[in-house]
């Protein structure tokens, strides 16, 4: 691989970042440009890279590899298979259409997109990076943008949330480069590979330190992701962030988790993983039960998705505990779950994405995100009526559209190793399906509100921030192979690695 | 040859002696004082880079040893001179006459990191440890008009004379036991014995008498007084360059002499490592004054390295101590002087009045702000490598618990890092008169900011250049 398209991908974001600080503040115009500008590319070389990759295999693509910090073992290296690329494409697409649609931002503009593409590149890195130094360095770079991202251009409550997330993500990260750190001197030679550590699976006899190493790593991932109980930050966050911030965080840095728990605990630690795998799937079946209710009571319209956010990655989550579990069954069921588990990932990315966009827009002409403020909408901006109930029916999975072939296979692929909670499960699905229906008629049906009376119908910007992910959800929704083409080597390399040391 | 070896030193003694007289014999050329130490610094690194060889050699029959350990604080020493002397550049509080000798004043001692670092012997330790402590005490109380600072240096003045006693006590004791003040033969004389009561009390006493300059629970208590009473430079001073030479003289001390039986004590200091950290950072919460704080961070800060002084045995131990040096001296130093740039301006240290900085003064903002999350250990950052290598130490030396509570501490810091992070980016400011600070301080604080951001990108000639100095470290 001659060009290093994969750098390329992740640096351009950097390079934009520090031309943005060169542009002088006044130019918003020009920063906005250029910020668009580099997303944009970033996107079209992640759509390059999608087109020259070799479907069919589940090993790492691309690969790059320097040594970084060779006293220590640290390497550059960087790679993609069918679990990051899929990720990594959710996040180039929504880093551009949350800078298409931060045209809104008015306040310091020259540092809003500075910021923001600081993190892309942080998103990105993780997902890429094949050294647990790396990884690390990537996962931390992306909390510090978040940081103030939420806490200059938030709501009312911005820096309450800005903190909280950075504090609950530092502790979990803390913890896991404890993990990173035993992990290096549990190999040998010493080594902070990724692929190696895996092939050599330290600790694998060693229980107790295998328990604590799954746990340092857990507790950063569960964080993230959210699991039960460790989402409180995430109500918080969402609803504080500004518009772009929301998506972002929903739509990428949620998935940072899970990705985690594929890539780095799955193949290491595969002993624990066995053992905890009933925990996890407990804490998903909570995580998804638990969100939906705290959904249903909601009023305020982007909390309310902020939870549902809590739900659907409950149900990739039950979707990895499932193909960590030990059990009689079938790679072949474990990969439907498994598949199943990273399309709902991408999914959720794309569908959240859009939802977290439309309260947007709602909310720069009601000033309110309050549900019972709204009424008659799909008469008076039907635009913004179709793009809602298109994004509400995907994410109560309703046949069709992208939501449902992730929900069903993991469902599928669950239900014979974890039949109890799988059932439990279905409880969220259909209280999903009231709070998503339910809200889609207080927004859309009904009386209009009167001072809503000559809402602006969405603009240009508003309807291409939105409009992609649509088309995606249809797409996805009929032709899910797209993905799960790619997905699915490196699952089936995943798993059979997996059961190879059993 | 033996002459020639020293050089280094005897170019910046010979510059504060010559700042000293030029200001006896021509008054109100402060700006040439100055310059003769700047230059004077750079002459000696420059220096010392020459010298500098994978051999160690002992001069002065074996009172100072110039090994790979010394080259490292050859070039911390002369950067913090200058550090400081742009810090205490036209300082305000100091009347124009007297500016001259407080220059000459801080390069002497900040000399005595490298001399304190090659020291080999116990009597060269004491008098250059003496030399640190008197330049600093006069430091301290430098502006005579200011109460405080005259109460900080009587503070200063009275713990630090009585650690020394301590120290020399502990001193006397070694020297009773084997007879002779060399360190290398010291620990011939101690080898494979293991702790008997005297060498414990000679051990604590050494390690009281040093703690005190490192700030080492339960020997910090002077640190948040003096720093917040004496001039921000010379604050800056102590926060670096008396924490420096306190660890160079500490870690070839103890490694040396008592590092046979390093598996009795490392549980002691590994214990005062969590009580420091745990103090500095614990008590830094809820500080409104920014030297305060920094103080009290200072404090913590070398809670972290003593994490390295318990995990030190082996090579990455001693790097990651060397390296997590270097980069909390020189973002310690920025953070400094972004703070004497600010405070020169409105004229307050209070918290509060930094609100909006970074609208006020984005590129300084923008420095405290990195230098405050390299301090946390954010990557990719200095202070974030230096973390992770002595965190890894611990580790590899199976100091677990250690290890999980400094990463608490990391946790725990970023309550009164991100407070004044906050405070300059998220509130309003209260006037919005832009903030304009003198250039040569500006340029320091950016000089020290690429330095955090190379050091933590690129570790990996640093870390070179160290272990290659290390074959001949103080073992």
């Amino acid at each position: 691989m001659s060009f290093p398209i994969l750098s390329a991908i992740l640096f351009l974001p950097l390079a934009g970042a520090i031309a943005i600080l060169c542009i002088p503040r006044e130019k918003e115009d020009l920063i906005r440009k250029v910020a668009l500008g580099v997303t944009g590319v970033t996107l079209l070389l992640t759509i390059l890279a999608w087109f020259r990759f070799p479907i069919g295999q589940g090993g790492m693509q691309f690969v790059e590899s320097i040594s970084w910090i060779p006293s220590f073992g640290v390497h550059y290296k960087i790679g993609v298979d069918g679990l990051s690329f899929p990720l990594i494409f959710l996040t180039a697409l929504l880093s551009v259409l949350s800078v298409l649609y931060s045209g809104i931002i008015r306040d310091r503009v020259k540092e809003y997109f500075a910021l923001f593409l600081l993190l892309q590149m942080g998103m990105v890195g993780v997902f890429m990076a094949l050294d647990l130094f790396l990884f690390y360095v990537f996962w931390e770079i992306g909390l510090v943008p978040m940081y103030f991202i939420i806490g200059i251009w938030g709501g009312a409550r911005k820096e309450y949330a800005a903190i909280k997330f950075f504090l609950y993500t530092l502790v979990g990260s803390m913890a896991m480069l404890l993990a990173i750190l035993t992990l290096y001197f549990g190999t040998t030679p010493h080594t902070l590979d990724i692929m190696a550590i895996a092939a050599q699976k330290p600790f694998l006899t060693n229980s107790l330190v295998s328990g604590f190493l799954f746990l340092g790593f857990f507790l950063a991932f569960a964080i993230k992701v959210p699991m039960f109980p460790f989402h409180t930050w995430l109500p918080d966050a969402h609803v504080e962030a500004p518009t772009a911030g929301s998506v972002i965080l929903a739509g990428v840095l949620l998935k940072m988790g899970a990705y985690g728990f594929l890539r780095i605990i799955l193949p290491i630690l595969p002993g624990a993983s066995a053992t905890f795998a009933p925990m996890i799937a407990i804490l998903a079946v909570i995580s998804i039960v638990y969100g939906a209710l705290v959904s249903l009571a909601q009023t305020d319209f982007k909390k309310l998705i902020a939870y549902s956010s809590v739900n659907h990655m409950g149900y990739a989550m039950l979707g990895i505990a499932s193909a960590m579990a030990l059990t009689t069954a079938p790679v072949s069921t474990k990969a439907l779950a498994l598949n199943g588990a990273i399309l709902q990932l991408f999914n959720h990315g794309i569908i959240t994405g859009a939802l977290f966009l439309l309260v947007g827009v709602i909310y720069e002409r009601a000033h309110t995100r309050d549900l019972n403020a709204f009424g008659g909408l799909a008469a008076r901006i039907p635009v913004f009526g179709g793009f809602l109930a298109l994004a509400g029916f995907a994410s109560l999975g309703l046949p069709g559209l992208a939501g449902f072939i992730s929900e069903f296979m993991i469902f599928l692929g669950s239900f014979p190793i974890f039949s109890l909670f799988t059932i439990l499960s279905l409880i969220g699905v259909v209280v999903t399906a009231a709070f998503l229906l339910w809200t889609m008629e207080r927004i859309l049906l009904g009386k209009l509100n009167p001072k809503l009376a000559n809402t602006p119908e969405m603009d240009r910007r508003e309807i291409w921030s939105v409009a992609p992910l649509g088309v995606a959800m249809v797409l996805l929704g009929i032709f899910p192979a797209i993905l799960l083409n790619m997905t699915n080597p490196t699952v089936m390399k995943i798993l059979t690695e997996m059961v190879a040391t059993r | 040859m033996n002459a020639a070896a020293l050089l280094p030193e005897y170019i910046l003694l010979g510059a504060g002696g010559l700042m000293f007289l030029w200001n006896l014999l021509r008054e109100k050329d402060e700006l040439v004082v100055l310059a003769i130490g700047l230059v004077a610094a750079v002459i000696s690194a420059t220096v010392s880079i020459f010298l500098m060889s994978s051999q160690s050699i002992t001069v002065f029959s074996g009172a100072i040893t110039l090994d790979g350990y010394t080259h490292f604080f050859r070039l911390i020493g002369p950067g913090t001179a200058i550090l400081i002397l742009l810090a205490a550049a036209k300082d305000p509080t100091i009347p124009v006459g007297r500016r001259p000798e407080y220059y000459s004043l801080i390069l002497v001692a900040a000399t005595t990191i490298q001399i304190l670092a090659g020291a080999s012997e116990l009597m060269t330790v004491f008098v250059a440890l003496e030399l640190l402590s008197i330049t600093s005490f006069v430091l301290v109380g430098f502006s005579k008009e200011s109460v405080q600072s005259a109460e900080a240096a009587l503070k200063f003045f009275l713990f630090g004379v009585a650690s020394i006693g301590v120290l020399l006590y502990g001193f006397s004791i070694l020297f009773g036991i084997a007879g002779t003040t060399e360190l290398v033969p010291l620990a011939t004389a101690l080898m494979a014995r293991s702790m008997s009561p005297l060498i414990w009390v000679a051990f604590i006493l050494v390690l009281a008498g040093f703690g005190f300059k490192i700030l080492m629970a339960p020997f910090h208590m002077w640190g948040p007084d003096v720093y917040e009473g004496a001039g921000t430079p010379v604050t800056t001073f102590l926060a670096i360059g008396s924490k420096a030479a306190g660890f160079a003289v500490l870690i070839r001390v103890l490694f040396t002499v008592f590092g046979s039986q390093l598996s009795e004590w490392v549980v002691l200091v590994g214990i005062l490592s969590a009580l420091t950290m745990t103090i500095g950072n614990v008590l830094a919460l809820g500080q409104k004054n920014i030297k305060r704080m920094l103080a009290y961070s200072s404090i913590a800060h070398g809670g972290y390295l003593l994490v390295g002084v318990a995990s030190g045995v082996s090579t990455l131990g001693l790097s990651g101590l060397l390296y997590y040096l270097l980069g909390y001296v020189f973002v310690t130093g920025g953070a400094f002087l972004t703070v004497i740039a600010v405070s020169r301006h409105i004229g307050s240290d209070a918290i509060d009045d930094y609100a909006g900085l970074s609208e006020r003064a984005p590129v300084l903002a923008a420095a405290l702000a990195i230098f405050f999350l390299s301090l946390i250990g954010i990557p990719p950052l200095v202070g974030f490598f230096g973390k992770y290598l002595l965190f890894g130490a611990a580790i590899e030396q199976k100091l677990y618990w250690l290890a999980g509570i400094a990463v608490v501490n990391s946790v725990i810091s970023v309550g009164y890092y991100i407070p004044v992070v906050r405070t300059m980016v998220l509130l309003p400011a209260r006037e919005k008169t832009p903030i304009v600070a003198s250039r040569h301080l500006v340029g320091a604080i950016l000089a020290t900011l690429v330095l955090a951001l190379v050091l933590g990108v690129f570790p990996e000639p640093f870390l070179q250049i160290v272990s290659g100095n290390l074959h001949s470290a103080p073992k």
